[in-house]
């Protein structure tokens, strides 16, 4: 195709994503003008909810941003809180949480792998057309996404908008007999996560590579969920609380979600290439000699191949619930007390889509004066545009229709969850007098 | 045009005696919980025969609700042109549900008809599956559905005790149930 035309390529509805967007590049005498990942879901005003409300509700609270990482809030919303009243949980409860957040990974992962990104690649519209022709495969991704679903309703109370977690723990603990009657169940999801990983490995992947600046979560002996530096492959290693120093948010005109950038180098990429990136030695064997076998090296700058590294991230999240299912001992209490004080916390965890960052001030008796989001898909989105302008400028000899289906598959790359990332309030009032 | 709250005509259809049924909906959103006040008042008569799903769009939990049952009647809430509280009634294992009833109201989910297609693709429809759809009117929130959808409800209640669970003896009436969003319906919720 001659690069000397005008082009316009337009998606006014991205599909197999997770809230409202829609995909815009101008092309100009064979450049690229424009890409855009527009975002044009309401914003949601979450932030503004919280202002003047109790701390023990920001868990149940911001879990309504999304229904699939309710528990990626539930858990960024207590760390935070607890930092702020300088509360330390004991070691069943921490490994407690690091549990619910295996069920989401897995569910959200598993419905990701088979439902949203692989239809993709094997040149399906949706997962019942794929359904049609690999049944096995589909079947097996449902029945992920059911265990995962069920690990989550069974220490949150409920599979989407858990009920049973709060600041200092959970209103229930549950006895190691109810942990332990899931074990079967997850020793049959680790081995379809195996499999799993074997099949998207054999899928066809765009030959593309980019010079990211991936950021994540570095705990000291764990793959990280809750806990850790904020770490990047650019050399940034800071504790949560200095987030706010080392990242910015911008309003560009064509989102409704702000679009974050590291405020010395800018667009950065968070989620599982990131984490698998900066956290590789942290994964257990398995999932490294399944990483391996899939043909990945310690760190994978392809985003389409995001697809294994989720895959490679179920396998761990499915061994992960079975470590600690199998050395479970129940707590003596569900949670510890709480005493507000007035002070601000800071709290970064992993959701399966990237860093979500919560920070919190708070008076004495604990009422919520001021707070701030960053959910991973808006600190994804100036990284997602640079890929669309990095493959639609080196792919411009494709005809429209197959470059407009790559350019959707770059941002069903990043799981983007939309919903999450219009949360914010930023508003300015002018006001004057005749 | 007036809504159709006469019973719909089943001439011609064998049903069996017995049969699976499944509400589906979500208590929180007004008329959306049509399915599920249908499942609640006949899960009180015949507590054996009856699941409530609340906000099922998972397709395994669905699916896997149905699987080992022959015979399968599922209630849900439908959003097409026709007026509010119109009964719709469709053999779901013979064809597709029709889109303009089920529409996608979202980019990533799958609703009631796309679980369906999903299981004919993998074999896992059950032999017979019935569908009633309650036209609703409001999808906001709210806990209470509308007054016309509030008698289809009855109706269609009326309707399935009446041809699947004749020969059936009720359990005795006891105090009406809480309203949908506080009774402890089962849960197998998610939102993909």
């Amino acid at each position: 195709m001659k690069p000397t035309s005008k082009r316009s390529l337009r998606v006014a509805y991205l599909a197999r994503v997770e809230g409202e967007g829609a995909l815009d590049i101008q092309v100009k005498d064979g450049r690229v003008t424009e890409a855009q990942l527009r975002i044009f879901e309401p914003p949601r005003f979450f932030e503004a909810f919280l202002r003047g409300r109790a701390y023990h509700e920001a868990p149940d609270i911001t879990a309504r941003i999304c229904g699939i990482c309710p528990v990626a809030y539930q858990m960024s919303a207590v760390h935070a809180v607890e930092d702020a009243f300088g509360v330390s949980i004991p070691e069943p409860l921490r490994l407690l949480r690091r549990l619910i957040y295996c069920g989401e990974w897995i569910e959200s992962h598993a419905l990701h792998v088979y439902m949203l990104h692989a239809p993709d690649f094997l040149g399906f519209d949706d997962a019942i057309q794929m359904a049609a022709v690999h049944p096995d495969h589909v079947q097996r991704g449902l029945g992920l996404k059911k265990i995962g679903n069920e690990l989550v309703a069974l220490l949150g109370g409920r599979e989407i908008h858990p009920i049973n977690v709060k600041v200092g723990g959970f209103y229930r603990a549950p006895t190691p007999a109810e942990l332990r009657a899931l074990t079967d169940r997850l020793k049959w999801a680790r081995d379809a996560a195996l499999a799993t990983v074997a099949f998207v490995a054999g899928f066809d992947f765009p030959s593309f590579e980019q010079d990211y600046e991936f950021v994540a979560l570095r705990h000291p002996e764990e793959y990280p969920f809750n806990e850790g530096r904020l770490t990047s492959s650019k050399g940034l290693d800071i504790p949560v609380r200095e987030f706010n120093r080392h990242f910015e948010e911008d309003h560009v005109a064509h989102s409704t979600a702000l679009h974050a950038r590291i405020a010395e180098r800018g667009a950065y990429f968070v989620g599982p290439l990131a984490r698998y990136a900066l956290n590789y030695d942290r994964l257990g064997p398995s999932a490294q000699e399944a990483a391996r076998a899939a043909g990945l090296d310690t760190v994978c700058r392809n985003p389409f191949k995001s697809i294994i590294v989720r895959s490679v991230e179920m396998v761990y999240a499915c061994e992960e619930a079975l470590r600690i299912i199998a050395c479970y001992e129940m707590p003596a209490q569900p949670a510890v007390a709480i005493e507000p004080v007035a002070a601000s916390g800071y709290a970064c965890t992993e959701a399966p889509r990237g860093i979500l960052y919560h920070r919190y001030r708070l008076d004495a008796r604990g009422i919520i004066r001021d707070l701030r989001i960053v959910p991973p898909t808006s600190q994804n989105q100036a990284t997602i545009e640079a890929d669309l302008r990095a493959l639609v400028t080196a792919r411009l000899d494709l005809p429209d229709d197959r470059l407009t289906r790559l350019s959707e598959q770059v941002i069903r790359n990043y799981d983007p969850c939309i919903s999450c990332s219009v949360h914010f309030l930023r508003l300015n009032v002018e006001r004057s007098s005749s | 045009m007036k809504p159709r709250t006469e019973a719909p005509f089943l001439k011609g259809v064998r049903l069996s005696r017995g049969a699976w049924v499944i509400g589906i909906g979500n208590p929180c959103r007004s008329d959306d919980a049509a399915g599920l006040e249908v499942a609640a008042h006949l899960k009180a008569a015949y507590p054996d025969c009856v699941s409530c799903l609340e906000n099922a769009a998972d397709p395994e939990t669905l699916i896997s609700s149905w699987v080992g049952r022959p015979e399968v009647v599922v209630i849900d809430a439908t959003w097409s042109d026709a007026p509010p509280g119109t009964i719709h009634f469709f053999d779901a294992a013979r064809r597709p549900l029709p889109a303009e009833h089920f529409p996608c109201t979202s980019t990533h989910a799958l609703g009631l008809r796309q679980c369906v297609e999903l299981a004919r693709a993998l074999y896992r429809l059950p032999r017979h599956l019935w569908v009633y759809g309650i036209e609703g009117r409001n999808f906001a929130l709210g806990i209470r559905c509308s007054a016309p959808v509030r008698r289809a409800i009855d109706i269609v209640a009326a309707e399935i005790g009446a041809r699947w669970f004749a020969d059936r003896e009720a359990v005795p009436a006891s105090p009406p149930p809480a309203p949908l969003g506080r009774h402890s319906a089962e849960r197998g919720a998610d939102p993909i």
